[in-house]
């Protein structure tokens, strides 16, 4: 069950969404049961490493699941409209936009920019060539593309990573979209461009009450950027929380070992890192109980055995039996610590650690 | 540092979790059913056209001409008169025999000799002397470059037919020089094929690598590049033999093939009149049969060849 | 033109391993173009240093990591290694020195030959130069793989941390002397990224390495670094020790590319507006200070002189500017509760080892 309120001003609302994918081995779970839902005007992170199931997710968000070895389940509706196994036909009538993470392979190498941002107007708005062109210069100019007449005839490679990119989000905003959904829109893109883009989409946002659903593998990124933090691990979400409280009330292990895995930049250098230990899932014979146990500090015997459920606490919901800064999960560390292993198997030992 | 055990374990996990994450891709592409018994054919009649000598087959040349008793109407005796060839195949001839009498199924074994020695020395001359050239136009670059690319243009640019049948008039027919002459046609397409892969194959880092490392460029060469351009060298080679053997055929309809002995063109031709199709089909659909399906088997195993070993997707764990 | 300058260079240290001097490289482009990748710069490195060097797409940090090792050689300058002009080497003795400096690349799985077994690939270099005193299955093990599976399998069958791992046995195999990493862990899930963090710095320790990492995430390098230099279409702006820098950066563009950092405890963060502008060409880079087209203190000599790197105070910190941020008292930069930042606080933690 969604931990939000779901109001009426919900324009996405996922409800206990799974795909799989039929593979050699077996059915693949990389999606197994996610819901949330987002409210008009908002933004929500997905965060998550390879194997978490974040783009399976966004992918199904965006109706690109199409292979026949792809199965869809559950509910993802899009302004109360199912938008899951929708076929693509169908989808574009709908009022949402993507980007994506690498705009030179997004864009037609050997179609004008300017023709291939006004290709939607034409075809969907049905505006006449002139006016589209006169809508695509006023687009490169409201996302910030300098010389916006002379770089509408030029093609994809004359530009910089950033600036496909803005071609890219004027793409998505010619058909004026609800819901903007962005798959790591930044992660190829140097840092000073990537808080150009980000500032863009959020000032863009703010101006057309865009709701927008941001993936990223970057928790900095997601709590500076987003309302809401959806941490996902093996195809499950971890803890969902509203980013102000994502660092300060952290509350998953998953969270927290993805936090300290990161460099910080007020820590001293060689400052040891602490990686977190083990693989990613296997997602066709995914671990019976939490999928995180197998790498987890603080596992104990239930949670190898049981999945652990929900716990919501207003906004913040998280699923663990030893959350985070209680005491129940400094317990179960120190047991783990004095017989030197957790309930899963992962050896334990001490370090220091300068904080 | 120890060894992690939990993550040796889990190796297995890991490619699973990209299989996931790439979307419906398999993981493993093996070459399937289908390439194992294209092999095996390649392999029976391989042994069968080596082994031929000394096989049971029946005398490819003799004339097994049939008697059978029949009232002579002269003398309204009942004699031993010839009946008249071809015969349908039956358990003395499997595949019947031929216009002449003789046994096809023999026949098209003795053929198989010539025909597949034709797609074998082709494609064995086009492989080492366009390889070669191609990898090392590619590895050096420069001048050696734009000496073998016009080299190859030119082959290229000639009819390859054309050549042949004027090479065969002023040279000879033999099997040598027919195969030399699809051997050289051969040269420039897997030639530039190596080329190609070598290039693309140079810029990889796993070359500079080895630069790096201090290897000598010979065995950069050898050791880093011709395993990687090895293999779509094969997918192409299959091909140029299948196509050396359909060459042949072409060539004996022209009357120029291999003098001397049968082979699988000639074969065809011996029964390709009208007559002899309508009423004794086997006498050519044998030996087209068994041309078929070798050409078949070689094309198709290329292609499974070329997608299980195409290297271009090979995927990077995500960032 | 002009260089940025000498200074810098500890030439009363006896410990310089290597010394780079006035070092340009160019490609041809299009017709009678040339990009100049790298123009005029110079530094040196201690044993058992770590050098960062940071900057964003077109910097030349790249073009600067294989002009060290040659491949191919610059235009111009000078390398010194240990006492040898690579410069003037011959092929064959350039070979030969080869295996003192190693290079670990951005792509972990195409810097391996995907056709060879790993054992083979970690072994290669002692094919090529007989036994250097490292055993392959002990370096295998040392990185955190099994020697044995390494026997039969093939790069693709890793992941791309592993495949990493494996190129850094590989080079280490010849006992070398330098390794220059080229953005290692840019392509790596997070928690990956730490482990390799980690495994660079033991080893580094363990073999006695020299280390120049180089990389566009600036987190990771302020970890990794004891120095860092920042670099700027071609030219160095600033380099120094990596505290100092990451606490008072004192030219425009590094505390341009610190605020932009999403790291929601960046204390750079608001110091500065958004950089202004396009990347200039590196074909016709602005003459002068190449980053005076998007500085918000540049003046007409920024225009007409190219600034030498200086000294700030008595510290290993060097600037490259005619208006450097030096005003300490000023510009400090200080936690939220106006205390300066203590690097000292000591907490234990006890912890899983990951590897």
């Amino acid at each position: 069950m969604s931990p939000m309120t779901k109001t009426d001003s919900a324009i996405l609302e996922v409800e206990n969404y799974k795909v799989g994918f039929r593979t050699e081995r077996g059915l693949a779970k990389a999606v197994n049961g996610v819901s949330f839902s987002l409210e008009k005007g908002k933004t929500i992170a997905i965060v998550g490493e390879s194997g978490s199931g974040k783009t399976v997710l966004n992918r199904g968000l965006m109706g690109l699941l199409t292979d026949s070895n792809t199965i869809e389940e559950g509910s993802a509706k899009f302004m109360g409209e199912e938008i899951a196994g929708l076929s693509r036909q169908r989808f574009w009538g709908t009022n949402i936009a993507m980007i994506f993470q690498d705009p030179m392979s997004s864009l037609n190498p050997v179609m004008k920019v300017g023709k291939q941002v006004a290709e939607p107007l034409v075809l969907h708005q049905g505006l006449t060539k002139k006016e589209s062109k006169k809508e695509v210069i006023n687009l490169f100019k409201l996302v910030g593309i300098p010389d916006p007449e002379k770089r509408f005839s030029e093609y994809p490679h004359q530009l910089s990573g950033g600036m496909r990119q803005r071609v890219m989000i004027s793409i998505a905003l010619a058909i004026k979209p609800d819901l903007l959904i962005a798959d790591e829109p930044t992660t190829a893109l140097d840092v000073t461009v990537q808080k150009y883009i980000l500032d863009l989409l959020q000032e863009l946002q703010d101006e057309r009450k865009m709701s927008v659903v941001l993936i990223t593998h970057d928790l900095g990124v997601a709590r500076g950027r987003a309302d809401e933090i959806l941490v996902m691990y093996g195809g499950k979400v971890m803890e969902h929380a509203p980013s102000e409280k994502i660092f300060t009330e952290m509350s998953h292990p998953y969270t927290e070992a993805l936090t300290a895995a990161i460099p910080r930049l007020k820590d001293p250098k060689h400052t040891r890192l602490i990686p977190i230990p083990g693989s990613p899932p296997d997602l066709v014979h995914p671990p019976v109980g939490c999928k995180f146990a197998p790498r987890c500090v603080y596992a104990q015997e239930n949670c190898i055995n049981e999945e652990p459920a929900a716990t919501v606490k207003g906004r913040h919901s998280y699923s663990c039996f030893y959350p985070v800064g209680t005491e129940k999960n400094k317990d179960a560390y120190q047991k783990n610590a004095a017989q030197g292993h957790t309930a899963a198997g992962l050896k334990i030992s001490r370090r220091r650690v300068l904080k | 540092m120890s060894v992690n055990k939990d993550e040796i374990l889990r190796n297995e996990v890991n490619e699973s979790s990209e299989v996931a994450e790439a979307g419906a891709e398999a993981a493993k592409k093996t070459l399937g059913f289908g390439f194992w018994l294209c092999a095996v054919w390649l392999f029976v009649i391989s042994m069968f056209a080596i082994l031929a000598p000394v096989l049971p087959l029946k005398d490819p040349g003799e004339n097994f001409v049939q008697y059978e008793e029949q009232e002579n109407p002269l003398t309204k005796k009942l004699e031993e008169q010839p009946t008249i060839p071809p015969y349908s195949p039956s358990s003395e001839h499997w595949f019947g025999t031929d216009q002449d009498a003789r046994d096809i199924f023999s026949r098209t074994i003795y053929g198989a000799r010539i025909s597949l020695a034709v797609g074998g020395l082709t494609t064995l001359f086009g492989l080492l002397i366009g390889g070669s050239l191609g990898m090392l136009a590619g590895f050096l670059k420069g001048w050696i470059d734009k000496l073998v690319s016009g080299l190859f243009l030119l082959s290229l640019s000639f009819p390859g037919l054309v050549l042949t049948i004027l090479i065969i008039t002023i040279l000879d027919r033999s099997l040598l020089t027919i195969s030399l002459t699809f051997g050289i046609l051969s040269i420039a397409p897997i030639g530039r094929l190596a080329r190609a892969q070598t290039l693309t194959f140079s810029e990889r880092e796993f070359v500079t690598a080895a630069t790096t490392l201090g290897a000598k460029r010979s065995r950069i060469l050898l050791r880093e590049l011709f395993p990687n351009v090895l293999i779509p060298m094969i997918t192409l080679a299959m091909v140029v033999v299948a196509i050396s053997i359909v060459g042949e055929g072409t060539l004996a309809f022209l009357g120029l093939s291999v003098q001397g002995s049968s082979t699988w063109g000639k074969l065809i031709l011996l029964g390709a009149d009208i007559s002899t199709l309508q009423t004794s089909p086997w006498v050519s659909f044998i030996p087209m049969s068994f041309l078929f399906l070798t050409v078949a088997a070689f094309n198709f195993m290329s292609d499974r060849l070329q997608d299980v070993f195409d290297t271009r997707s090979i995927y990077v764990t995500h960032d | 033109m002009a260089g940025s300058g000498k200074n810098h260079l500890r030439s009363e240290s006896e410990n310089i391993i290597l010394k780079v001097e006035d070092l340009v490289v160019e490609f041809p482009s299009s017709k009678k173009d040339f990009v100049h990748a790298v123009s005029n710069i110079s530094f040196d490195l201690e044993t058992g240093e770590t050098l960062g060097i940071v900057g964003e797409s077109g910097c030349g940090k790249s073009s600067t990591a294989k002009a060290i090792i040659q491949l191919p050689k610059p235009k111009s300058g000078s390398v010194l290694f240990k006492g040898t002009e690579l410069m003037n080497l011959a092929k064959e003795e350039l070979r030969k020195i080869r295996p003192k400096l190693q290079m670990i690349y951005q792509d972990p799985i195409s810097s391996l030959n995907p056709r060879r077994n790993v054992f083979e690939i970690v072994n290669e270099g002692s094919k090529i130069w007989g036994d250097l005193g490292q055993e392959t299955s002990a370096l295998i093990e040392s990185v955190g793989l099994d020697p044995d599976e390494a026997r039969t399998k093939k790069p693709h069958e890793y992941s791309g941390g592993q495949c990493q791992r494996i190129s850094i046995a590989r080079a280490l195999a010849l006992n070398p002397q330098i390794l220059i990493c080229d953005e290692p862990v840019s392509a790596l899930d997070v928690s990956v990224q730490a482990r390799i963090i980690n495994l660079l710095e033991d080893m580094k320790s363990q073999f006695g390495l020299t280390v120049i990492f180089i990389s566009h995430d600036l987190s990771v390098v302020k970890n990794i670094s004891d120095r860092v230099s920042v670099m700027y279409l071609g030219k160095m702006c600033e380099i120094g020790d990596s505290d100092l820098i990451y606490e008072k950066p004192a030219h425009p563009y590094t505390r341009v590319l610190l605020a932009a950092i999403p790291d929601p405890e960046n204390m750079h963060s608001g110091t500065v507006d958004l950089l202004e502008g396009e990347l200039p060409s590196a074909i016709n880079p602005p003459s002068g200070c190449r980053f005076r087209t998007r500085c918000p203190r540049a003046e007409a000599i920024c225009e007409k002189e190219e600034p030498v790197l200086v000294q700030i105070g008595n510290e290993d910190h060097w600037v490259a500017c005619h208006f450097p941020h030096i005003d300490i008292e000023l510009d400090a930069l200080t936690s939220e509760k106006g205390e300066p930042i203590d690097h000292k606080t000591e907490d234990e933690i006890l912890w899983p080892p990951a590897d």
